[in-house]
């Protein structure tokens, strides 16, 4: 039963994942500007990693990216690298980071943001040979990371209390 | 626990922690590989992008159509509000209705004549289709959008999409029974088009932003505020002669441009072939 369960749970971070990136994407700058449609995948992915880091592994964040790509037709592969290189640079540091409470997660947050934003800004310029840094990105980032406590929140109401890791 | 014992889960731990590692390398790496392969061999990740989009595209529309639905909603709202002046208003619209088709008849005719005397040679195909926008992204990145349409089996990739108002972008992909639009303002958008008044050749760049720009313009002299935009046909990928907007700014050098399209009332959109 808790093998099942274990199984059950890990596949809930991509079903969870996806589900949020398609509802993000219904919003196609109509009701609200696009600016204001915020990187759900970057956030997904940070909250996994720091709240269930044993439900999300490299394959999860690959294919979470990939999702992201397909939904905002945006080049495949795009936002699953900035995701892995910002997973790669950040989740070796959960533990110094949790021990201090929310807010400090929510501050490094905006590191791991930066990360997600500055290597999709650099495949920008390999890929379409020209620089794409304006206003709408910043105000992307702050919207962003402003609500991130909110899908924290929301997140947060899924408790797993009977999780076994199948991990060592 | 047993020395023995422990010492092997410590081996294996550090093994697992070694395997992730790697794999979170390789992934990196494969990602990148894949953002060089669609770079470099857009027809080949097309392939595989087709079965993801066609497992995602249900999902999308079904959550592009609640947001029409609350849309909508907030007109019927609206509109139950102003009955009696929707009333007058669809009276009045009949009669431009009639009007209007009727302007149309008589110069159709009048075209039909003037082409036979002229023994005209048309540079649009008559083929055109429409299509629905399911679902858009535009973003500081992208700016593309999810069209369908009954014919969408006859629409090829880079057909040109325009509607009434002017030129949208065109067709990136095909799959089962959608299409991928690269709008104008795309990044990724790259469109020769001249200037109406004094034919002067450039190519309109997306900037992912609601303005594009024009680059390779070799003189801005001639060009003034206001000034209309359309394509040049160069390049034999779009027509001559379509609408794309005017010259909204120019500094030092650099011309941005305002389309015609109004990208936030953008439904419907026609498929030229």
């Amino acid at each position: 039963m808790y093998l099942f369960l274990n199984k059950f749970y890990q596949l809930v971070p991509i079903v969870l994942s996806s589900l949020l990136i398609l509802i993000s994407a219904a919003n196609d700058g109509t009701l609200i500007h696009y600016s204001f449609s915020p990187a759900i995948a970057a956030i997904c992915v940070f909250y996994w990693v720091f709240t269930y880091p044993d439900l999300i592994g490299s394959l999860t964040v690959f294919f979470v990216g990939l999702i992201s790509d397909v939904v905002f037709i945006q080049p495949l592969g795009m936002d699953s690298f900035a995701l892995l290189v910002a997973y790669l640079l950040t989740s070796n540091q959960r533990e110094d980071v949790i021990k201090y409470g929310f807010f400090v997660v929510w501050g490094f947050f905006a590191y791991f943001l930066f990360i997600f934003f500055a290597v999709k800004m650099m495949i920008s310029y390999i890929y379409l040979s020209d620089i794409f840094f304006d206003f709408d990105i910043i105000v992307q980032y702050m919207f962003t990371f402003l609500i991130y406590p909110v899908v924290h929140r929301l997140l947060g109401l899924i408790r797993f209390k009977k999780i076994i890791s199948l991990r060592i | 626990m047993y020395p023995e014992k422990a010492n092997r889960m410590l081996i294996v731990k550090q093994v697992m922690i070694l395997v992730s590692k790697i794999s979170l390398i390789l992934l990196i790496v494969l990602s990148g590989l894949i953002i060089s392969v669609n770079k470099f061999f857009p027809n080949f990740v097309d392939k595989y992008k087709i079965v993801f989009e066609n497992i995602l595209y249900p999902v999308t529309e079904i959550f592009g159509s609640a947001e029409k639905s609350v849309d909508g909603a907030a007109h019927a709202v609206g509109n139950i509000l102003y009955a009696n002046t929707i009333a007058g208003q669809k009276k009045e619209l009949e009669r431009e209705n009639y009007k209007a088709r009727l302007e149309l008849y008589l110069m159709q005719q009048e075209m039909a004549a003037l082409k036979k005397k002229l023994n005209f040679i048309p540079q649009y195909s008559n083929n055109f289709y429409t299509a629905r926008i399911v679902s858009r992204t535009p973003g500081p990145i992208v700016n593309a959008a999810y069209i369908k349409s009954p014919d969408i089996d006859k629409i090829e990739k880079d057909n040109v999409v325009l509607n009434e108002d002017g030129l949208v972008g065109q067709i990136e992909s095909i799959s089962g029974g959608i299409a991928s639009v690269i709008m104008l303002t795309d990044k990724r958008s790259s469109i020769p088009v001249k200037s109406k008044n004094f034919g002067k050749r450039a190519i309109l760049v997306g900037t992912g932003g609601n303005y594009p720009r024009l680059d390779y313009i070799t003189s801005t002299n001639k060009l003034s505020v206001g000034e209309e935009i359309l394509t040049s046909g160069d390049g034999g990928i779009f027509p001559a002669d379509i609408p794309v907007g005017y010259v909204k700014d120019m500094d030092k050098g650099q011309v941005t441009i305002e389309t015609y399209v109004d990208w936030s009332a953008l439904d419907y959109v026609f498929i030229l072939k």
